[in-house]
């Protein structure tokens, strides 16, 4: 398995990674590594096995539709690195 | 430093007071942590302050389960007004405005928090060598990891720097650590214990548990910090049994699984050696070892670095420099700031499994990897589900880890030779199962080797028995590292 450094700059893109030429190149390599030993899968039967997404069978349980939040909004701006007026700074986002 | 169940009766009988011991860690953790590097918060002023407040509740006669004892956390749990960085840059000035389940629970029942111990970057990696703090070392021999990615919380028990610590396990990350660094750790069954509150990494299979010197320490721990709760909509509501009254039952004609595979290639001989002597001591007490076979045992490694990285890349999109965490300098438009604010904030071994989980779940890629690897999730499961049932067998031995404790920089350079070394710890994650890991000797280096006991789901009486029986017929858990300040 043979992962190109178009790929690895593909998913970068996805993941929201700046990546330089370097780190593209080693990414390349032990990701094609690593995937290698995700091949040994492929030889295992599994036509009709359900595919297991948790380890306990469970319905996801619903709680009461009711207001329980409180008012924390200075607590949850302390951990903002950038914030005005009560609201979360950001660059500017339409041109 | 005395064992938990120690503790709790000398503190009962007055024979010491909770400020002097929660003094005597803070003393340890100033004389040695310079050197192991275990905590990265030491939140020394506070401890005292809970410290003498519980010696005041106890002459009231208000006394909680865990009352006075002074405890090591994982910073990978959030813990109202004090640091939590889960061993990242991008969280290194994170003050988490509320308190995880997991610790509120045993803040409740008394506990006094020294500080929060050093972990693998977001609880990524084996050998505690991602974190952004530096590794932890080995309390047995400095130059060697001392596991991870609970590698502090290890580190921390065995070297007597606290009572007891909390760990999180989502491949091996409790029970790992604790085989090389020769203490107890368990990991319960996934739901056992509320996930509220910690920060996520794999969400199907992270699991917080004790880590401590011994299985009854292990067992008073999780009586407290298992249990229903509505804030994690994985926790499981049944009701938790008294762990601790269960430790004595005899164990005469109980059945041990034995699976061939993980005494086959990659077991170091010295750790196959003192697991055969720790079943003969099973044999001595009247157990019954039962030859089993996991046939899918060896697909678990491809399997589980396909579904943590796909469930980690999701997790970890929350880290965007905008709510908290790490901004970089200057952006100059919000895509920018998505790429580089992560791109400084997270480390190496972090960024490796976002992009792996970001390829297993992008388009044309799902179905080949990641639905491929939840199918053989639910075969290696299986496997665990009929070997129970099949040989009607109370628990599964296997050996904790291939080899003792390895150098810091003998794998950090090659990811796939680190991933190989969780072999026998996360078939169990991937099954949701209880397992434990106890000391069983030392191979001649003087490094400690471990061995694990797996449950059927819900039963940590059975482990917790099981491992119980061991300790009280060997010693090997009472042996602490010579490390001197």
């Amino acid at each position: 398995m043979s992962i190109t450094e178009e790929t690895i700059r593909h998913v970068a893109t996805l993941a929201r990674l700046e990546i330089t030429p370097g780190e593209l190149q080693t990414y390349a390599g032990q990701l094609s590594r690593i995937l290698g030993l995700m091949e040994q899968l492929r030889a295992i039967p599994t036509e009709g096995i359900a595919p297991m997404s948790h380890a306990v069978e469970m319905t996801i349980p619903e709680r009461e539709d009711r207001v329980v939040c409180q008012d924390r909004r200075d607590a949850l701006l302390a951990n903002a690195p950038d914030s005005a007026e009560g609201c979360f700074r950001v660059p500017k986002i339409i041109e | 430093m005395p064992t938990l169940a120690q503790a709790a009766r000398a503190l009962a009988v007055r024979e010491v007071s909770s400020v002097e011991l929660t003094r005597a860690c803070l003393t340890r953790i100033e004389q040695l942590d310079s050197t192991l590097n275990a905590f990265i918060t030491v939140d020394a002023d506070r401890a005292l302050q809970t410290a003498a407040a519980s010696d005041q509740a106890r002459a009231r006669g208000e006394v909680g389960p865990l009352a006075g004892i002074p405890m090591a956390i994982k910073d990978l749990f959030c813990t109202e007004g004090l640091r939590t960085t889960c061993a990242s840059r991008m969280l290194e000035n994170f003050i988490p405005p509320y308190e995880s389940t997991v610790t509120a629970r045993l803040r409740a029942a008394g506990a006094v928090i020294l500080g929060k111990t050093n972990m693998d970057e977001f609880a990524m990696g084996s050998s505690n060598e991602t974190s952004y703090f530096g590794p932890v070392r080995n309390p047995w021999d400095t130059s060697r990891t001392p596991g991870g990615s609970s590698g502090g919380s290890a580190a921390a028990v065995a070297a007597g720097l606290c009572v007891a610590a909390i760990g999180t396990d989502t491949g091996g990350s409790i029970r790992q650590p604790a085989a090389m660094t020769g203490i107890t750790g368990l990991k319960p069954t996934y739901g056992r214990v509320s996930r509220f509150g910690m920060i996520a990494f794999a969400s199907s299979l992270d699991q917080a548990g004790p880590m401590t010197r011994d299985i009854r320490d292990a067992a008073m721990l999780l009586q407290v910090m298992a249990g229903h709760d509505p804030l994690d909509s994985t926790s499981i509501d049944t009701p938790v049994p008294d762990y601790v009254a269960a430790l004595d039952r005899p164990v005469r004609e109980w059945r041990i699984g034995v699976p061939e595979e993980y005494f086959s290639t990659g077991l170091h001989p010295e750790a196959r050696a003192a697991i055969e002597t720790a079943l003969e001591v099973y044999r001595g007490l009247g157990a019954v070892i039962v030859p089993v076979s996991l046939p899918y045992t060896q697909h678990a490694i491809p399997t589980y670095y396909i579904i943590a990285p796909a469930e980690a890349s999701s997790n970890l999109a929350r880290y965007d420099g905008i709510r908290f965490g790490h901004r970089c300098d200057q952006p100059k438009d919000l895509k920018d700031l998505y790429a580089r604010t992560r791109a400084e904030g997270f480390g190496p071994e972090v960024k490796r499994r976002i992009m792996l989980g970001t390829y297993v779940l992008s388009s044309g890629y799902y179905d080949a990897y990641y639905r491929k690897a939840q199918r053989v999730r639910r075969l290696i499961a299986d496997d665990f589900s009929r070997a129970f049932r099949d040989h009607d067998l109370s628990v599964i031995l296997t050996p904790t880890a291939p080899e003792s404790a390895f150098q810091l920089g003998e794998k950090n350079q090659d990811p796939v030779s680190m991933y190989l070394s969780d072999i026998f710890t996360i078939n169990v994650n991937l099954a949701g199962l209880p397992a434990l890991s106890l000391p069983c000797g030392f191979d001649a280096a003087g490094l400690p080797i471990g061995f694990q006991l797996i449950g059927r789901p819900l039963d940590e009486s059975a482990i917790l028995t099981m491992g119980h029986a061991y300790q009280q017929a060997s010693d090997w858990h009472t042996v602490t590292p010579g490390i001197s300040p």
